[in-house]
């Protein structure tokens, strides 16, 4: 038992060893890359900063330019949107997905709205709420809505309709097939539109920073813009993108933990 | 004139199918699944509809279950009108039905929260009976998807009973499953049912399958599935296995065959002209 488990647990991190390893790749190649660009074609630090200086422009970003509490300021935003998002769509979706007049009802007003640029409503938001957080949240809640609620309902409706039919045969009443049914075997599907709506909902906010925000890393990228400090504009991305895949790191963990089911061994 | 038929203490009936019918909107028009369909099946009986593929017999037990409304004719169920899902009745797909989400006891234990009245912990020992009834004991708690398909259809046969149904449906329940393992599931479903002495109902193509398990077999038309012809299944019980060596097992088989056989070709017939419609 003690065997196969070591053996397991050594097999399990020599995989994930090859997979940190895989995934280093191509980040490795966008260094070389860099670097060549840099000390081989000469281009100029105005276009593209040398990439030994990062970890110390990275640096003072943190120690002494502040940018932690643009980045908290920035992930209560996305994360209030977010969940707003969330909290609605996903009944709204679920509902749409099992009942057909639902469906009919909203999903054409959600097929108009949702071609509608976002970055259009910007201005209208700020007339309306502001340039602060409100309209912050209203941006990245528009910009995750439309899109998550069709998710949902598509994960709603691809549950297997002998599922309903054998909760009914073994006694289940209708009203309990969307919690008894439905919920559970669309949960991992519905999970994932969340871990790919997050992703719209950190673009937006960078989207709705850039345009009117006095705060937030959105907006310490657009302000390096304004003084031509490139290298902190380097420094805001990488910093932003660290940040997005931490989450989705997190996200995926958190799926393969709460759907073991899901998988087949 | 009355006395032998008496004598005989006529069986009361499990399910009476009167004049069934059921047509389907298609893209070529309607198509009848069932006309006309009629036939009683005795309590305690194990009757198997036994027809060519795609004959209809799947619509005539869904129609039984409550899941579909004929389109004309009458259902009763123990003398009462079916009109939705009731709790006489328990089904076992052909698909794989059990919720992969749940654990092997959390699925039989699943319906004893509608149909059984106990706490907790009794509707948990009564699951875990039936568990070992269907010789689940060791996979109590694994999922569904960690299972064979054999197994997987042992997990719905454990919940369909484990609901106390007057009847069972089985609609092609072993058909997705390779012909080792249904030959096995055909021998434990024998050893489950004939003490629990239930109503059985079980649509399947396969002659074998149907002489195995049988008391009555219903032989169906193809489309608009009728009813050709019925057969007593003469083997006693307990049945094992080994009655698919008897003579007489043999015969049977070739005797429906022969029945079948112009079926299932008109059956084949009228599906390559609908596909080229």
């Amino acid at each position: 038992m003690s065997d196969a488990n070591s053996i397991s647990h050594r097999g399990f991190r020599r995989s994930l060893a090859l997979r940190v390893l895989l995934a280093s790749i191509p980040f490795a190649a966008l260094a070389i890359i860099w670097l060549a660009l840099v000390h081989v074609l000469n281009v100029q630090p105005v276009f593209l900063p040398p990439l030994e200086n990062m970890p110390a422009v990275t640096w003072n970003m943190f120690a002494s330019e502040g940018i932690l509490s643009d980045i908290y300021i920035s992930c209560v935003r996305v994360l209030t949107g977010f969940l707003v998002a969330i909290l609605i769509a996903t009944p709204l979706g679920i509902i749409m997905g099992y009942n057909p007049r639902a469906r009919q009802i909203f999903e054409p007003i959600i097929g108009f709205v949702r071609y509608m640029p976002v970055p259009v409503f910007i201005p209208l938001c700020i007339l309306w709420f502001g340039s602060g957080d409100l309209e912050k949240v209203v941006i990245i809640f528009l910009g995750a809505f439309f899109q998550l609620t069709l998710m949902i309902q598509d994960a709603a409706r691809d549950v297997r309709h002998d599922f309903y039919e054998s909760a009914t045969m073994l006694g289940a009443p209708r009203r309990a097939l969307i919690g008894r049914v439905l919920w559970p075997a669309a949960f991992p599907q519905i999970f994932d539109s969340y871990r790919v709506a997050i992703g719209w909902a950190w673009t937006y906010l960078i989207v709705a920073e850039i345009v009117g925000a006095r705060n937030g890393i959105g907006f310490y990228v657009i302000k390096a813009q304004r003084y031509l400090m490139v290298p902190q504009i380097f420094a805001a991305m990488t910093v932003i993108g660290v940040m997005g895949m931490t989450t989705d790191l997190l996200l995926s963990a958190a799926h393969r933990r709460l759907f073991r089911w899901s998988e087949r061994l | 004139m009355d006395e032998p038929v008496q004598s005989r203490s006529l069986p009361t009936q499990a399910i009476r199918l009167r004049q069934l019918s059921k047509l389907y909107m298609g893209h070529n028009g309607t198509v009848a699944a069932l006309e006309n369909f009629s036939c009683d099946i005795a309590d305690g009986e194990f009757a198997v509809i036994l027809g060519p593929s795609g004959c209809g017999k799947s619509t005539m037990i869904r129609i039984v279950a409550g899941l579909e409304q004929p389109t004309s004719g009458s259902v009763l169920v123990h003398d009462s009108p079916i009109t939705e899902p009731g709790k006489t009745c328990s089904m076992v797909f052909q698909s794989y039905t059990s919720f992969p989400w749940l654990t092997v006891l959390q699925n039989i234990e699943f319906g004893l929260r509608y149909t059984f009245n106990g706490n907790r912990n009794e509707r948990r020992e009564r699951a875990r009976h039936f568990a070992h009834i269907v010789g689940l004991d060791e996979f109590e708690n694994a999922y569904i998807n960690q299972l064979s398909g054999g197994m997987k259809q042992r997990v719905a046969i454990a919940s369909a009973l484990a609901t106390d149904p007057k009847i069972l449906l089985m609609d092609e329940p072993f058909g997705a499953l390779d012909s080792q393992t249904r030959m096995t599931m055909q021998e434990q479903l024998l050893a489950i049912t004939e003490p629990a002495e239930k109503t059985v109902v079980f649509v399947t193509h396969d002659i074998e399958e149907a002489v195995l398990l049988g008391e009555r077999i219903y032989i169906c038309t193809a489309r608009p599935a009728n009813v050709l012809a019925e057969l007593d299944v003469p083997f006693p019980h307990p049945r094992t296995a080994a009655i698919r060596n008897h003579k007489r097992f043999v015969e049977m088989k070739y005797e429906i065959f022969h029945l079948l056989r112009d079926q299932a070709y008109a059956q084949m017939l009228k599906g390559n002209r609908e596909r080229r419609q």
